[in-house]
């Protein structure tokens, strides 16, 4: 008569029997239904507003990436190892140099000259939010953006070339250079109201490098080389003679040292890193704190006039890489005496198989290499001799970075820093701790903060708000439902009865409110739903005109949805386990009663 | 067939109190073999509700040298012992129950209705067995209504498809015509009387219409009554 597996109840018979008796009872149903939707619905459509409002606020803060915006109030030297921390940092989305103020107003003109204004040069880089949030592209070698003033000004267009202009006072007298530019893109007139260039930062680089006075041979713009100038640590001053306590006063006195030691032979040796000829007497100059310069050796030198001495620069050996036929080894370098007389970029090893090599010095985070000439040390020891010039030049990259041009075959400094710096945090809340950062790196900024600020307050205010009605409206629709299924349940009492009789466990009858009230609240969620998208459509049309594209008053995300339905779900397994409680107390018993 | 046990009582007894009247039920010995048909009879107030709701698996018994109830192949399982899960799914796979006002879920259709016991025991139910039966019991052209469209006798024989349609190892029936005019119970228990016969049920009628009982039943059971004192009585369940 039957087939199938006895002992367990097929599974979903009890919310089948519990969906049956909803549908029986359709009218009572409806009535939680709709009671349940009453309380969500209007829940749902003040948190829509909320949320519709807050979001749009949040999104126009976060869409203008001038509300991301980091900048500088002052002027100061922020060097590459500032900018390259800075990378390393989650909060920040872009960050790029800026060049002195001075150096970066520069003169556009159209191609006939026909306009004439006086912009600001901003420079830019891959990734630089402000032109890729406004409509434009990042430029590359002598191609440019514009803010919308500056077309309107000059009265051009995207693909058009104009005339950049940049001058200097050196020598008593104006210079001017001109460079063409090519237009990429015009900005939204949003990035920003003034007159603006955005350059790549090579270009801003030149240009202030040209307002500096310093040759830009890229471009044939002439001036001054910023040679790598040697410095030291130290010198010795070698004589024939004792030289008095007083002689030895008067050469630290005025020429840049502090302080004069006399050195025996082997300590002499130890710290110079070559011998000194028997029976001289060595005495080691240093200064307090600087570095020892041509000027102060030169000072040292004069006052040693008559006394018979030599002397020569000192510096703190440094670890350098000496690369020869592609074979690299690490040695300690030393300055050679003058007596060595070594020509220009010649450094002296012991066993030299060749005349010609590749010297890598590096000093913290700053590096250069130098091709050298090779000469056979009159030492068998295991160090390198660089002439003192090159020694004092190498001994600069504890200061500055250095870079060898092969052109004018110098070592030459790079730029010590920026003068500031444009700054973009990756989010909203990044721009407030950022701000802190920096003031507490004494760096005083100005940023949109206090607007996010005001926003952010909007929206806790916005929440309480919510959350306290939605309090009152939780509670009621708890009681409400709590009630309905507790008396329904007794209602049901019979019914129950006889389902126990069957052969349903208690724990079966259980789940029989609990999954009427689910499926109460479910269809009290999707009601609440179909109420809001109807009201949230109605308010966003008559808001229509205060909204851009993409923008809504009130509005919903799918994740709001499934947070209201699970939370409407678990009200209703507390709203119903009073009654689930109540239904496991149906005796089977009852069930074999008269009616 | 007929003289394998199915279910088997001895030195069983309940004990209630109501109103500071005590009642004990005793039975001595009562069995039930399968495919008896066993009638039970008796007057209001003689313990006929205590000893149905004890053979219906519902009320713990306050004490019992023997209550088992037999599998086919003749292993007992100890009833007195069982917890509520245990009761509740004996009922469920060997229990069929036909109750005075039939017991109908008014949720559900009489299709549904009938089907329950089979969906409750996880078991198929093949059509022509359910054509069979509502063909049978004359309410083909009701199994898509609500129990509350069906008349008494209606619903009474609905209450015996459902109670049968699963084939348990017993049915309980429960003054299964008290709520019928004459002619329909008369109607009725025929076509049940058959129905047990056709497929070898092991049928508990409880019931006062003694004919309907001594017309149909293999043996019959009622209650000696006895007064112990004011507050005091005694009903032993005793072969007819």
């Amino acid at each position: 008569m039957s087939r199938g597996n006895s002992g367990k109840i097929k599974r979903g018979t009890v919310l089948w029997l519990a969906l049956k008796d909803l549908r029986h009872e359709f009218l009572v149903t409806l009535n939680l239904i709709l009671g349940t939707a009453a309380i969500i619905a209007p829940l749902l459509i003040l948190f829509g507003i909320k949320f519709g409002t807050i979001e749009t606020m949040h999104n126009r803060l976060l869409n203008d990436p001038r509300n991301l915006e980091i900048r500088p109030l002052s002027s100061r030297s922020y060097d590459q190892a500032w900018f390259d921390k800075l990378k390393r940092d989650e909060r920040i989305a872009f960050a790029i140099p800026v060049t002195r103020k001075l150096a970066s107003t520069v003169t556009l003109t159209t191609l006939e000259k026909s306009k004439r204004i006086k912009a600001d040069l901003v420079p830019t880089k891959e990734g630089d939010p402000l032109i890729l949030q406004n409509g434009g592209t990042i430029p590359h070698g002598h191609h440019a953006v514009l803010s919308s003033e500056s077309a309107k000004a000059l009265g051009i267009k995207k693909g058009d070339t104009i005339r950049l202009g940049v001058s200097r006072y050196l020598h008593e007298r104006i210079e001017k250079k001109w460079l063409n530019i090519k237009i990429d893109a015009i900005l939204n007139p949003r990035a920003g109201f003034l007159k603006t260039i955005y350059l790549p930062l090579k270009i801003a680089n030149q240009i202030e490098h040209f307002k500096d006075g310093i040759a830009v041979e890229e471009l044939g713009w002439k001036g001054v080389t910023p040679e790598a100038k040697p410095v030291f640590d130290g010198l010795f001053v070698v004589s024939k003679k004792k030289i008095d306590r007083v002689d030895q006063i008067r050469l630290i006195s005025g020429t840049g040292f502090s302080r004069i030691k006399e050195l025996s032979a082997t300590e002499a040796q130890k710290i110079s890193g070559y011998p000194f000829e028997k029976n001289r007497y060595i005495y080691l100059l240093k200064p307090f704190k600087n570095r020892v310069m041509q000027m102060n050796v030169k000072a040292v030198s004069l006052k040693l006039r008559g006394m018979k001495a030599e002397f020569f620069p000192w510096i703190e050996p440094m670890d350098v890489r000496l690369e020869i036929d592609g074979v690299t080894t690490n040695r300690k370098l030393y300055a050679a005496p003058a007596s060595w007389r070594f020509s220009s970029y010649t450094i002296a090893v012991k066993n030299p198989h060749t005349n010609k090599g590749k010297l890598t010095a590096i000093y913290n985070k700053n590096s250069m290499q130098i091709p050298v000439n090779i000469v056979k040390s009159p030492y068998h020891l295991s160090y390198i001799y660089a002439n003192s010039r090159l020694a004092g030049e190498i001994a600069l990259l504890k200061d500055r970075k250095l870079v060898y041009n092969p052109v004018s075959k110098k070592l030459l400094v790079t730029r010590r820093g920026y003068a500031g710096f444009r700054i973009y945090a990756r989010g909203l809340d990044d721009v407030e701790s950022l701000k802190k950062y920096f003031e507490d790196e004494g760096i005083d900024v100005s940023t949109q903060a206090e607007r996010i600020h005001d926003v952010k307050q909007l929206d806790r205010y916005l929440t309480l708000i919510f959350w306290l009605i939605a309090v009152v409206g939780v509670i009621g629709g708890t009681a409400t439902l709590s009630a309905s299924l507790y008396s329904s349940v007794e209602r049901k009492k019979r019914e129950l009865s006889v389902l126990r009789l069957l052969g349903l466990s208690r724990a079966a009858l259980f789940r029989f409110p609990l999954y009427q009230g689910l499926l109460m609240a479910i269809g009290g969620v999707l009601t609440a739903l179909f109420f809001f998208v109807m009201m949230a459509y109605l308010i966003n049309s008559l808001f229509a005109e205060y909204l851009e594209k993409g923008e809504s008053f009130c509005t919903l995300s799918f994740s709001h949805a499934g947070i209201v339905l699970l939370f409407a779900m678990g009200i209703a397994v507390l709203s119903s386990t009073l009654a689930a409680i109540n239904a496991t107390k149906a005796d089977p018993a009852e069930a074999m009663r008269e009616e | 067939m007929r003289n394998e046990r199915l279910l088997m009582l001895q030195d069983v007894n309940k004990k209630r109190e109501k109103g500071g009247v005590s009642f004990t039920l005793e039975i001595p010995e009562f069995y039930v073999n399968r495919g008896d048909f066993v009638g039970i009879v008796g007057p209001s107030g003689c313990g006929k509700s205590t000893f149905l709701d004890i053979l219906g698996l519902v009320l713990k018994v306050s004490h019992a040298t023997l209550f088992s109830l037999y599998s086919k192949e003749g292993k007992p399982a100890s009833i007195a012992q069982l917890g509520d899960a245990g009761l509740a799914k004996l009922r469920r796979e060997h229990i069929g129950y036909i109750l005075q006002s039939g017991g109908l879920l008014p949720f559900l259709s009489v299709r549904e209705n009938i089907l329950l016991s089979g969906r409750l025991n996880n078991k198929t139910i093949e059509h022509k067995d359910f054509k069979y039966l509502v063909d049978r019991l004359g309410i083909a052209e009701q199994i898509d209504k609500k129990p509350q469209y069906l008349s008494g006798g209606q619903r009474q024989r609905v209450a015996i498809a459902r109670a049968i349609i699963h084939k348990p190892s017993l049915i309980l029936a429960d003054e299964p015509t008290a709520s019928v005019d004459r002619p329909t119970a008369l109607e009725i228990r025929d076509q049940f009387r058959e129905l047990a016969r056709e497929n070898n049920l092991t049928v508990l009628l409880v019931t006062h219409d003694t004919e309907m009982v001594e017309k149909n039943s293999d043996r019959i059971f009622t209650f000696d009554v006895s007064k112990e004192g004011e507050n005091q009585t005694i009903s032993r369940v005793v072969a007819k």
